[in-house]
């Protein structure tokens, strides 16, 4: 940089200071690198206390700090599971590859279950799972939320039009299938239970919300199959389809998901 | 009123999550509640829902940090659209955010970063409020930052910065007095000069909060009690004339309400103003 920086030169220059993952001393001659030979010194004034370097090391660590309490809050089962110092040297990693394009924190968390997965460590996949529950969490708290169908709404349906009959998902609605149990062991962390990783075992969970309660259903194989099709907006008749139910229990499903809302509306 | 038409609150409290409960039920003696605009604006669930259920209780006013009226990065007119429903939503009277930019080139960092105090940038930023208040259709209160590190090609002090940019742009400002004790440690400002400065006629709200002191800076971390110093500072603030509210910030370990109740009672003492609610207990007197 031949002239005095202007104020965007300055604000690039600044931010990629501060985001630089690596040590004060890297960031400094690495930025310096692509900026023209700009050094914090040139730019930044030392203070009654501190040199230029301390300060600007004051927002370097903030950034850092922020993402990953921001994180932590959303996935704090993954951060038990861990242990604070791998939890903490997975953000810094995820961190340095997935830089914040969005005003709204809420959504810095949405490719930490993915990155976990593609991770070469044997909890990779456990912790990729229960990272998938935490965050349809967080999805499910801010999305919107009908107040669904009245539990009488079945009957009204006239029986000709039932087998056609499809149902408009909850907004506020999340169907996870995993490999491993990974609900009981979210419950068993809330609980303050200390749990450790479990075995493989597949298990499926609606995560829904209404109004302000959140609710975890855990799903037998046969509920899992046919609400993934209804929430795929299946007609009634095509999503029963090889599904191992009775009437009786068909009917209790149908008043338990209803009456935890996870049906918005029909559709006839 | 103020000259920019904006109600004296009285006292009030930064709205957090971990006191919705107790808020709901008590109904505690708070003249208003402020909020983080960005908790609510973009979620479209139960955040949302506790605070329409608040805002049918007390007036509500909206503090932003994610305005980034000083980036050199176009204004981000999807997060003004959203910020406009949110006030319209909850009756807002008014919406403040910082003196500085959070980002630039479509990355950000969550933090609120000083600025140069140039003439380059006084005229880049007092544009932009112009477009954000013909937006919102009202005048927006900027505040002054706490910072750490300060910029060699700065040619004026911040107070003067601050008190130009609102004569350019006609906005209002809010004055953290917690903000110019920190700054004024860490940069070895006279913070009753800085006060001194100010264009008292333009201050529409006051935040005073907690700090921590690390020796070689403070920190602005909005923890714990507001030290004797601040509430000094604002008393001398308010002595000036300031037509403003008074709001107490407490962000990290946040305690019971009542604890964060009992500090902002504190003001009273230096802003002549009480509660308009009688205070024996947390609950409302009838």
């Amino acid at each position: 940089m031949t002239s005095e920086p202007n104020l965007q030169n300055v604000q690039e220059w600044l931010l990629a200071l501060i985001t630089h993952p690596g040590s004060d001393e890297a960031a400094s001659s690495q930025v310096a690198t692509r900026f023209g030979a700009l050094s914090v010194e040139q730019v930044l004034s030392e203070g009654p206390r501190q040199s230029a370097v301390e300060r600007l090391h004051i927002y370097r660590y903030a950034y850092t700090a922020r993402l990953v309490e921001c994180l932590a809050d959303d996935f704090g089962a993954v951060r038990y599971l861990l242990g604070q110092q791998t939890f903490e040297s997975m953000c810094r990693t995820y961190i340095a590859t997935h830089p914040s394009q969005s005003p709204n924190l809420n959504v810095y968390g949405r490719d930490f279950p993915a990155f976990l997965r593609q991770l070469a460590h044997d909890w990779a996949v456990f912790a990729a799972e229960l990272a998938e529950l935490e965050w349809a969490l967080v999805q499910v708290v801010h999305s919107q939320s009908s107040d669904g169908l009245s539990p009488d709404a079945l009957q009204s349906v006239p029986t000709a039009k039932l087998a056609s009959l499809r149902f408009v998902p909850n907004s506020a609605v999340r169907l996870l299938r995993f490999e491993y149990p990974v609900n009981a062991y979210l419950r068993a962390f809330f609980l303050d239970e200390q749990p450790t990783p479990p075995q493989k075992q597949a298990t499926s969970v609606v995560v829904v919300r209404a109004g302000t309660t959140l609710r975890r259903i855990e799903l037998s194989a046969a509920q899992a199959l046919l609400l993934a099709r209804l929430l795929d907006a299946e007609p009634l008749l095509q999503a029963l389809d090889g599904v191992d139910a009775t009437p009786a229990q068909l009917q209790e499903w149908f008043r338990e998901w209803t009456e935890f809302r996870l049906f918005a509306a029909l559709e006839l | 009123m103020n000259r920019f038409g904006f109600p004296k609150l009285g006292l009030g409290l930064g709205l957090r999550t971990v006191h919705y409960a107790q808020i709901l039920e008590r109904l505690p003696s708070v003249d208003w509640f402020e909020i983080i605009s960005e908790n609510y604006m973009y979620s479209e669930g139960r955040p949302l829902l506790y605070l329409d259920r608040i805002a049918e209780h007390y007036p509500i006013v909206m503090h932003g940090v994610s305005l980034s009226i000083g980036s050199t990065d176009p204004l981000d007119f999807e997060y003004l659209t959203k910020l406009k429903a949110l006030r319209d939503r909850v009756g807002a009277r008014w919406v403040s955010d910082h003196l500085c930019w959070t980002g630039v080139s479509g990355r950000n960092s969550h933090d609120l970063l000083p600025l140069p105090y140039t003439e380059e940038s006084l005229k880049h930023v007092a544009e932009r409020v112009r477009i954000v208040q013909d937006f919102l259709e009202a005048p927006l209160a900027l505040e002054n930052p706490s910072s750490y590190m300060q910029f060699k090609g700065s040619s004026l002090s911040e107070p003067v910065f601050l008190a130009e940019l609102a004569a350019r742009a006609d906005c209002a400002l809010l004055l953290d007095v917690n903000n110019v004790f920190v700054s004024a440690y860490n940069h070895g400002f006279d913070a009753d000069a800085y006060l001194d400065a100010i264009p008292v006629d333009r201050v529409v709200q006051f935040h005073v909060a907690g700090h921590s002191h690390e020796g070689t800076h403070i920190i602005d971390s909005h923890t714990g009690p507001v030290c004797d110093e601040v509430w000094r500072l604002l008393g001398r603030a308010w002595a000036a004339g300031a037509e403003a509210s008074v709001l107490l910030e407490w962000d990290a370990d946040i305690p019971p309400l009542e604890v964060v109740h009992q500090e902002l009672l504190k003001a009273s003492a230096f802003t002549e103003q009480q509660l308009s609610h009688p205070v024996t207990s947390l609950g409302r007197v009838a």
